[in-house]
């Protein structure tokens, strides 16, 4: 008979320990305890990991979980509650403007929906860093921007002249990342890179993702909810779930998490904690967890004592 | 003992629950304090905004594209609104000054009414409105589009790139609007004075000419300089504040529209008061 493993609610969503650096990989972001509150909700409840050089981390969440909020705090845009961001040896919460301005040279964002200015042609977004930050000349900008282009394979003197309006949306999402590399980052940050796009476009986001990491050597963090990409771009893939890191490891490790919460979210099941909120006792026969709906048909397998209903 | 509880319960409820004449008061407290709260944060934006002024070389394709929005796309509607207000101001106190025998005074009546208050107050209400929503709602939008992120990212600070050269194209526009407005109502005035009071338009202008001092001109621009400031900084604040998506948008638009409005006359009777009383 499977030994039976009760998922409570306290063991669902601990925060997972961090693991050893392994042989050869070094440090690159290091973040800890990290707290953050808006008012009354606690959003990011301590979150402990470490990004490796060189990698690849995506991070697996659902809705309202605070992927975005630890994007926000390692872009620099939010300060945390308590705990640290460190990058390198740049603690990002105390960071002087001038050390946070040399932080974002070596950083490239690749945001939701591209955040492309409107108003400007394709050749004054991806030139902007260089023009406003690095004051380069226009023939150089030009000669910078096409070489971006290309590199996410667009067809560079076509589209310089055209606003963001008249592209699709996965020409505007390689615009963005165009812009995101345009500074030869160290530090490339994803923010659901393909989220609303079609599979063909998915792919090449995917494979795009891929290259950069293996031709310009970055480390990548990416925020997402989309699993096929998730275990095609990851290194390791951490899975946050109500503002704690509760599972991280490589591709195989993760797979092989039984925790509840994961397994509902790589399932795509509609029955799980992530959507009914409910853990009961094991299951006598199977000896694996089972769950109810608050509303079941089935009250016998619920007993007070075990039923513990989610937060938020 | 239940229902005594209850009933007891309810009393207190009662007594908690403020009569109507507190609840206004308390309402006009509250609207009063954000008025207060929005004043102050655009303040600080303001000056924030003014210590990015020695990089303006930086911003001179957005200054100069600001400038064709506000003072050229604002001329022919500002310009049609104050020839209409003269023509109308010459109709009202013409018909009035004939009666005593005095419409010699007409041009100079219009011309330091215009010069003094019509012509700026009616190029800010035309900016607020035209100008300043669409800023308001144009960086509301690059707030929900992430675009303001996105700059901060690249370590471009938004009020350099964004708000300091909206303020300083207000700047540059609004003084030389109200000087169109100033003329064009003036010459509403002249040709309403010429068709239906028999004035010459050359005793119109030297009756404005007696009327009108350089300073009252001069007054006039300053307010104008004034106000520029308030409406976009105003229009800047309410949009980089935006929250809650396209719902938002439309709320910093609006919020922008009426706070432009109580500020400006506010700016306005501060500056009057002033000018009037003590200069």
């Amino acid at each position: 008979m499977a030994t039976a493993s009760i998922w409570s609610k306290e063991k669902m969503e601990a925060a997972a320990p961090l693991s050893p650096v392994p042989a050869g990989k070094s440090v690159l972001i290091k973040i800890r305890d990290l707290h953050k509150r808006f008012g009354s909700r606690h959003i990011l409840r301590g979150i402990n990991v470490d990004v490796y050089k060189g990698e690849t981390l995506v991070i697996l969440g659902g809705s309202g979980s605070g992927k975005t909020t630890l994007l926000r705090h390692l872009m620099g845009m939010l300060r945390s509650d308590e705990g640290s961001v460190t990058v390198e040896t740049l603690n990002l919460n105390t960071a002087s403007r001038a050390d946070m301005e040399t932080y974002r040279k070596r950083m490239g964002v690749v945001f939701q929906g591209a955040a492309l200015l409107n108003s400007l042609t394709v050749l004054e977004n991806v030139g902007l860093p260089l023009v406003e930050v690095e004051r380069l000349a226009r023939s150089e900008v030009r000669e910078r921007v096409i070489e971006a282009l290309r590199k996410v394979y667009l067809p560079a003197e076509e589209i310089l002249s055209l606003k963001p309006a008249s592209l699709s949306g996965g020409m505007r999402k390689r615009v963005g990342i165009a812009r995101a590399i345009i500074q030869k980052p160290e530090i490339i940050l994803y923010d659901e890179p393909t989220t609303g796009l079609d599979p063909v476009t998915v792919n090449g986001v995917n494979e795009l993702t891929l290259e950069l990491q293996s031709t310009l050597g970055v480390t990548s963090l990416v925020i997402t909810h989309d699993l096929e990409a998730a275990f095609k771009i990851a290194d390791r893939i951490a899975m946050l779930y109500l503002g704690r890191i509760i599972a991280i490891g490589t591709k195989d490790e993760i797979k092989a998490n039984q925790n509840p919460v994961l397994q509902q979210l790589l399932t795509g099941s509609t029955h799980g904690p992530l959507t009914e909120g409910y853990v009961t006792k094991p299951d006598a026969r199977s000896g694996t967890a089972s769950y109810a709906k608050p509303s079941s048909t089935k009250p016998s397998t619920t007993t007070p004592s075990t039923t513990t209903p989610k937060e938020g | 003992m239940a229902e005594s509880y209850r009933k007891k319960t309810t009393q207190m409820i009662e007594r908690l629950d403020p009569s109507p004449a507190v609840a206004v008061v308390e309402d006009i407290g509250r609207a009063l304090v954000a008025k207060a709260s929005v004043a102050g944060r655009a303040t600080l934006l303001f000056v924030d905004a003014c210590s990015h002024l020695r990089m303006v070389g930086r911003g001179l394709p957005t200054l100069v594209r600001q400038v064709e929005i506000a003072g050229f796309g604002s001329l022919m509607v500002l310009a049609l609104i104050a020839g209409l207000t003269g023509m109308i101001m010459a109709v009202q106190t013409g018909k009035a000054l004939e009666d005593y025998g005095q419409v010699g005074l007409l041009g100079g009546i219009i011309g330091a009414t215009f010069c003094r208050e019509m012509g700026p107050i009616w190029a800010a209400v035309i900016i607020l409105a035209r100008v300043g929503a669409s800023q308001a709602a144009e960086i509301g939008t690059m707030v929900v589009n992430e675009e303001i992120d996105a700059l901060r990212s690249m370590s471009i600070n938004p009020v350099r790139f964004l708000v300091m050269p909206r303020i300083l194209a207000l700047v540059i526009s609004m003084p030389i609007l109200t000087a169109v407005a100033d003329w064009i109502g003036m010459f509403g005035g002249a040709t309403i004075a010429s068709v239906t009071f028999h004035e010459s338009f050359s005793s119109f202008m030297t009756s404005a000419q007696h009327g009108l001092t350089g300073f009252d001109f001069f007054s006039g621009l300053v307010k104008s300089v004034v106000f520029a400031c308030i409406i976009g900084t105003i229009a800047c604040d309410r949009g980089l504040n935006t929250t809650d998506g396209a719902e938002g948008v439309g709320r910093a638009t609006t919020q922008s529209v009426v706070l432009n409005i109580i500020f400006v006359l506010l700016a306005d009777l501060l500056m009057t008061s002033f000018i009037q009383l003590w200069l």
